[in-house]
């Protein structure tokens, strides 16, 4: 295709070659016409010339009496004719405009004519008037002379010359550039085409090859090559470069890690930009598996630098994933595929570094995708599986007892499945907010299924992931809240600190809305994150739940147990009460008390149950919890 | 006996064919007036080649009159005379190759195609009067060119011979 556009160029080119010669051809012979109509003028010239002479010569013949009447007076007619001729005739316009021709033309037709009478006269005869008329004539014989010599050889007539050459030499001057230019223009088209094909195959920021190169390679229009491996780099921070700052330090970057891939290239790899931030390596075959992790290792190095823009520091770094082509069977396409599928798991586990791929990461990929697959069905209530398991939260300081509201998803051939595992699908794949639709339905279906006195008495903790945190969240759980059989201070939210982390302002909103239908809020997995404590003392929350790894075996630990209590002070001194998750024995129990936290959650006091478990277990529990609560309070206390 | 087959022929002659052949055998003959046009070539109707013209045996064939402006003249007059394609029908003259001379022994050659194709006529008459010598008579081979403005050419300007003395057909 692009041979036969330049083979149409080439014609294109010869074409307009072509039509340059045959335009100057014309052009000379334009010249040449038109010197040919400067002949005629002067054939004109000298027939006048001859015609006169003749006159001249027939009077002194006749004269001479050797000559008859008749032909003389022929000759006096054929030389008025020529006379009337050079004064009217068009192609006689030129050179009668010159030298005062016309003049003279003129005088010898008025002489003529007055020799009419003479010459025309019956029985004509030698005589002296025949004789002044000769002498009369010879008077011309000069001038007309002279005209004729200074319409060849004078130098106006030179000038006329010069003149048609210079028009001459002009049009073939401009002709050239004409020449000049096509050739210059086609020249352009040229190189601008040949930009162009290298742009839609290139990318301008890093000038490496772009995804249209390597779809090439797949459909194997370029000559296919034998490959040792296949790398995908992924950059971090590059879409957070990009949205915080600007998208010129973006290019900045892109132009930087270019610059670095295209540096470290091995020989006979092929290296092209396939994504925003995703880069593709080939190593040919005379790569061994070793210089190709070696390669990589010093390539992630390089690839992890700190970026400054804007006095905004980033740490950049890449996930490289690796597939190696063991037995050359593979092609391009679906070793990039196993690649990002090893880029892809690490972007998810947010690590960095290498990772070579292997069949358990392929495994893993479709066990994820299956199950993907399962849980859009599980939420429209297609599959089955997918339900709602409650751990109960009791109330260490009143009687006030709560569950929190746990995923379980028993699948019908993978068996159990992790509440975060299924919560982190969701999230990745834009289901998280049809999952706390399904989460808040099936809860409502479930709390019609318990004993009046039961409903009337727990509360239900909730867990809102990211995705579900919108400003329409408040809106959502008012209309739920509106035939639901619980009120709303026996709802309760339970957020982890990165949510809020993310958009403070806009997050402060929706929980100010949320505490004004009634429902309280507590920040789960606290101590984990990064709270600092002014975040803590602005943020509308009213509990605390300190993370079970600080529970873990503190009946044990001095250290851990000063944590805690500090915590505990800090978040009653910001007017929150305290959970405790992961209690699992009495000493547990026995501590926390001591420490003064308000509620405990764990295993010691009841797993999660499905919903028939969790009846049981109240009306077996309630009557001996309650004698376990140490402070009993009038009424529960909202902050 | 020879002589009165002979008349007997011409007068069938005369009777079958046209009144032009008629004319032919006198063509070959000096004309009574002054000659003003001589015409030779392989002529139809004159065994010894030549035809010799007065104005009046002109004037005896069908007349056409072209009215136009020549390129020496700044006026545009009507011309008439005998059309040169039916003078040389009339001639059955052979060949279409013209070459024309005029009294001051000017001489030109060129092809009767045009003079098929249009009105040619040799003029003998511009306004309805004889040209003299001096207005370019006695015959001047006329060319429609105001009519037909295809024929404003050099090539056709070089054929508008004035002062026609002969012709001279050939193949």
């Amino acid at each position: 295709m692009r041979r036969l556009r330049y083979v149409f160029l080439l014609l294109v080119t010869l074409g307009f070659a072509i039509g340059i010669a045959a335009s100057l051809i014309s052009s000379q012979r334009s010249a040449e016409l038109t010197s040919s109509r400067i002949q005629l003028s002067a054939w004109s010239l000298a027939q006048l010339e001859h015609e006169f002479l003749k006159f001249h010569a027939s009077l002194r013949l006749f004269q001479a009496d050797k000559l008859l009447a008749e032909q003389l007076q022929l000759d006096y007619d054929l030389l008025w004719n020529r006379l009337e001729v050079f004064l009217n005739g068009e192609e006689n316009r030129a050179i009668r405009e010159r030298f005062d021709a016309a003049a003279l033309a003129r005088s010898l037709l008025n002489q003529l004519k007055q020799d009419e009478a003479l010459l025309f006269a019956p029985q004509l005869q030698p005589s002296e008037q025949i004789e002044q008329l000769i002498k009369a004539y010879s008077e011309y014989q000069q001038p007309i002379r002279r005209l004729i010599v200074r319409n060849f050889t004078g130098p106006e007539a030179a000038s006329i010359v010069d003149e048609a050459h210079a028009q001459r030499f002009l049009t073939q001057g401009l002709l050239l550039g004409l020449l000049f230019c096509g050739g210059a223009l086609l020249s352009l088209l040229f190189f601008e085409s040949r930009r162009n094909n290298f742009l839609a195959r290139n990318d301008a920021l890093t000038q490496l090859p772009n995804r249209q190169s390597l779809l090439a390679l797949q459909t194997g229009s370029v000559s296919p090559t034998a490959y040792s491996a296949v790398a995908v780099i992924e950059m971090n921070n590059f879409r957070t470069v990009n949205e915080t700052i600007s998208h010129e330090a973006g290019d900045r970057l892109l132009e930087r890690i270019g610059q670095t891939l295209n540096q470290l290239k091995p020989e006979g790899s092929f290296i092209a930009r396939v994504g925003g931030d995703e880069f593709l390596m080939t190593f040919s075959e005379r790569f061994p598996a070793d210089l190709v992790i070696e390669t990589l290792k010093v390539l992630t190095k390089a690839l992890s630098f700190d970026f400054q823009s804007d006095k905004q520091l980033f740490q950049v770094n890449a996930r490289i994933g690796v597939v190696f082509n063991s037995d050359n069977t593979h092609s391009i396409e679906k070793l990039y595929y196993c690649a990002t599928l090893a880029t892809r798991e690490m972007r998810l586990s947010q690590t960095r570094g290498l990772k070579v791929f292997d069949e358990e990461i392929n495994n893993r990929y479709l066990r994820s995708q299956q199950l993907l697959s399962d849980l859009r069905r599980a939420i429209n209530g297609t599959f089955p599986g997918l339900a709602l398991h409650y751990q109960p939260i009791l109330g260490l300081k009143q009687d006030v007892m709560g569950v929190e509201v746990l995923l379980r998803w028993n699948h019908p051939s993978m068996g159990y499945i992790s509440p975060l595992e299924v919560v982190e699908l969701a999230e990745n794949n834009q289901l998280g907010l049809p999952f706390g639709r399904w989460l808040l339905q099936r809860l409502k279906q479930d709390l019609y299924k318990l004993p009046d006195e039961m409903r009337e008495h727990l509360y239900f903790s909730i867990n809102v992931s990211p995705s579900q945190f919108t400003p329409r969240l408040p809106n959502s759980l008012a209309k739920w809240l509106a035939d639901a059989p619980i009120s709303a201070d026996q709802l309760l939210l339970e957020m982890t600190e990165s949510i809020s982390v993310a958009n403070f302002n806009e997050c402060q909103g929706i929980l100010q809305q949320i505490n004004a239908l009634g429902v309280d809020i507590a920040l789960d997995d606290f101590g984990t994150g990064y709270s600092s404590l002014s975040y803590l003392s602005s943020l509308k929350v009213q509990r605390i739940k300190i993370d079970k790894s600080f529970i873990q075996g503190i009946s044990q630990d001095l250290q851990m147990q000063r944590v805690v209590r500090s915590i505990i002070e800090l978040c009653h001194g910001f007017n929150f009460s305290v959970i405790c998750e992961g209690i699992e024995d009495r000493a547990d129990d026995q501590q926390i008390r001591s420490l003064g936290s308000d509620y405990a959650q764990g295993y010691f006091y009841g797993r999660p149950m499905a919903l028939p478990g969790l009846i049981a277990w109240y009306s077996e529990n309630r009557p001996q919890l309650l004698f376990s609560v140490q402070e009993v309070h009038d009424h529960h206390v909202r902050h | 006996m020879t002589f009165s087959a002979r008349r007997l022929f011409s007068t069938l002659v005369l009777l079958t064919i046209s009144s032009a052949l008629w004319a032919e055998t006198s063509w070959q003959e000096q004309p009574s007036g002054p000659l003003i046009l001589t015409i030779s070539g392989e002529l139809d109707c004159c065994p010894s080649g030549t035809a010799y013209f007065d104005l009046q045996r002109l004037d005896a064939l069908p007349q056409s009159v072209v009215s136009t402006m020549p390129p020496w003249t700044e006026t545009t007059d009507s011309y008439s005379g005998v059309r040169l394609s039916e003078l040389l029908t009339a001639l059955g003259a052979k060949g279409n190759k013209i070459s024309a001379t005029a009294l001051n022994d000017y001489s030109t050659e060129f092809s009767s195609d045009a003079s098929l194709e249009y009105p040619v006529i040799l003029a003998t008459r511009r306004n309805q009067q004889l040209m003299r010598v001096r207005d370019k008579g006695p015959i001047w081979i006329m060319y429609p060119l105001n009519d037909y403005p295809q024929l404003r050419k050099e090539e056709h300007h070089h054929a508008m011979v004035w002062q026609l003395k002969s012709l001279q057909i050939s193949e």
